[in-house]
């Protein structure tokens, strides 16, 4: 692993976040869907009346911090997919590899900058919900852990999708699946064990699925690592494939890009 | 003295359209011979001089730099900055060269102002205070008007100077430029070709560009190298080239007759010394031979127009500028190929 330059991921930090406040509208609807998210996901959740089931009970049976929780986190989640997408886009991957930055410290960069915003998200999120009287009771090192984790196999898994795109230019398997059938699958709205039977299987296979758990777990009630060891240990099997995998198709993706000439290609 | 530039056997094929060409080459990780578009190039630029690349369009010039640029791999030979592998130590060889691409737009952010972009390429060069020195640059290059415009806001010649601007900010012993006038006013033509062959003040500084315009090779470099479909044809003083076209390459007469008859260029196409022959206007004809044979030539044309009846108003050999001594040298080579 080549060495990484703080400087260099700080200038596409700066480039990245100067870029973003250029766009007026964009900026504002972000801080208006936040807003508005928070205020109205607070207000529907505690005046919705659900049946709490067992699914929830593990989470303290309240319905709105299980929603909360999950819609605060889940754009920080799949930041780490898209980052490297991000980068591969023909306007500037061409040029990106003429200059002496690695594409890790671009990628790197640039989810620092996105991180940055989501955590806002989560701090508006969370805050709405606990002044509309959602008991948290967080674990801070539960919580950086489960996110590490959950941020390193989301990341392989954009890799994957970056590499593919290289060479494909448009479609991408990946980004569909996790786009189409992530929000259901993956227990964003609702516990993935009210799925019916036959999808359930296919929820374990998602990363988001261990890492929302874990982090509902760890915000809402507090629970420590060793109170989700069966979840951690299988996000990190699940890591521990998808992270080299993801290097090896983005590498081979700039690769044959390279060989074919087409790096700057639509 | 030292290589700043150093191309071995470069050659490059580039994949045929088609699903299972591309498979072929993704898979068996070779490339099946496609469009050849470099043929065993070999070359080198020596530290501080300025060498142009000339070579008409689609010649392997864009491909030579993308290739220096390390962002194209070659399918066989070798290519050096400074001595470092550009496909094995690429990151070493990026911190040698401020790159100029042909399409200008490429890699700035299009929201962000020239000296916005400026600063963030600065940053990552190293250089001491980016944003200063962007403000320097743009001062010199007289774009403070647009300096805080939207970059995509800039016309195509503003955008040409800061993709040169951007190059120069690297500070970077060698600068690959492509087409760098192209797109420019004559009054910026003028200056950057000036500040080209003033080395933008550097007297280390190594510079290859790539042109298709001779005047532009023929003001600025210390070399020129001519390259068509692929492959180095000559590489010498721009003076020289002209001089080795005239004296070893090819000779140009130029026909008149009085009384212009059908069949007459066909004639003269036939004819085994002639190896181009064009009609310019009725009865005016431009034919190319070869240099070392011309006087045989001139005698062979002669003796075939007495015989078909023609009268000759005039005939005389062409003097040869540098454009068209670099079209007979291009045109030569597809003679000879």
């Amino acid at each position: 692993m080549p060495r990484l330059k703080i400087r260099n991921i700080a200038a596409f930090f700066i480039l990245e976040t100067k870029d973003w406040l250029k766009y007026k509208y964009e900026v504002t609807a972000w801080i208006v869907q936040v807003v508005i998210g928070a205020v109205t996901y607070s207000y529907v959740g505690r005046n919705l009346t659900l049946q709490v089931s067992e699914a929830l009970s593990q989470y303290g049976g309240d319905f709105l911090a299980f929603l909360i929780v999950g819609l605060a986190f889940n754009d920080f989640i799949v930041a780490s997919m898209n980052a490297p997408r991000s980068i591969i886009n023909p306007w500037n991957l061409e040029w990106l590899l003429t200059i002496p930055a690695s594409l890790s410290e671009a990628i790197i960069g640039s989810v620092w900058f996105r991180y940055t915003l989501s955590l806002f998200q989560v701090a508006a999120y969370l805050g709405f919900a606990s002044l509309s009287g959602v008991d948290f009771s967080i674990n801070l090192p539960a919580v950086i852990v489960v996110l590490a984790l959950g941020m390193v196999s989301m990341f392989g898994f954009g890799l994957i999708s970056a590499g593919i795109q290289v060479i494909t230019k448009r479609w991408d398997p990946v980004i569909w699946i996790f786009n189409s059938l992530g929000w259901l699958l993956s227990g964003v709205w609702f516990p993935p064990e009210l799925l019916p039977s036959f999808l359930r299987p296919l929820s374990g296979l998602i990363p988001q699925t261990y890492i929302l758990k874990m982090l509902r777990l760890a915000v809402i009630t507090g629970s420590s690592l060793p109170g989700m060891l069966d979840s951690l240990l299988r996000l990190a099997a699940l890591s521990l494939i998808v992270l080299p995998a993801g290097f090896l198709f983005f590498r081979f993706g700039i690769e044959t890009s390279k060989r074919h000439g087409t790096l700057g290609y639509y | 003295m030292r290589a700043a530039i150093e191309a071995r056997d470069l050659t490059k094929y580039y994949p045929l359209e088609g699903v299972r060409s591309r498979l072929s080459t993704i898979f068996n990780r070779g490339e099946s011979r496609g469009k050849l578009a470099l043929d065993r190039v070999s070359l080198r630029v020596y530290e501080g001089e300025v060498f142009g690349f000339l070579g008409p369009n689609g010649a392997g010039k864009s491909t030579f730099i993308k290739i220096l640029s390390t962002i194209l791999l070659p399918t066989e030979g070798k290519a050096y900055v400074f001595g470092y592998d550009v496909v094995k130590e690429p990151m070493a060889v990026r911190k040698l060269i401020g790159v100029m691409p042909e399409i200008p737009d490429r890699g700035f952010y299009r929201r962000l102002s020239l000296k916005d972009n400026l600063a963030f390429y600065g940053r990552i060069y190293g250089v001491q205070n980016p944003v200063r020195e962007a403000e320097r640059l743009i001062k010199e290059y007289g774009l403070e008007d647009v300096s805080r415009k939207w970059f995509q806001k800039l016309s195509r010649g503003e955008k040409q100077k800061a993709s040169l601007l951007r190059a120069l900010i690297s500070r970077a012993p060698l600068l690959l430029l492509d087409e760098p006038t192209l797109g420019l006013d004559v009054v910026s033509a003028r200056m950057v070709k000036r500040r080209i062959r003033e080395k933008f003040g550097r007297p280390d500084l190594t510079v290859f560009l790539t042109t298709h315009n001779l005047a532009v090779a023929e003001e600025v470099c210390d070399r020129v190298g001519i390259i068509n479909k692929g492959r180095i044809i000559a590489v010498d003083r721009a003076d020289r080239i002209v001089r080795l076209v005239q004296m070893s390459g090819f000779s140009v007469l130029l026909v008149e007759l009085d009384n212009p008859k059908p069949g007459v260029l066909e004639a003269i196409k036939g004819l085994d010394v002639v190896l181009k022959a064009v009609e310019l206007g009725p009865g005016r004809y431009e034919v190319t031979v070869s240099y070392n044979g011309r006087y045989e030539a001139l005698n062979i044309i002669l003796e075939t127009l007495v015989r078909m009846k023609c009268r000759l108003r005039s005939v005389r050999f062409k003097e040869l500028s540098l454009e068209e001594a670099f079209i007979k040298i291009v045109e030569g080579d597809e003679f000879n190929a």
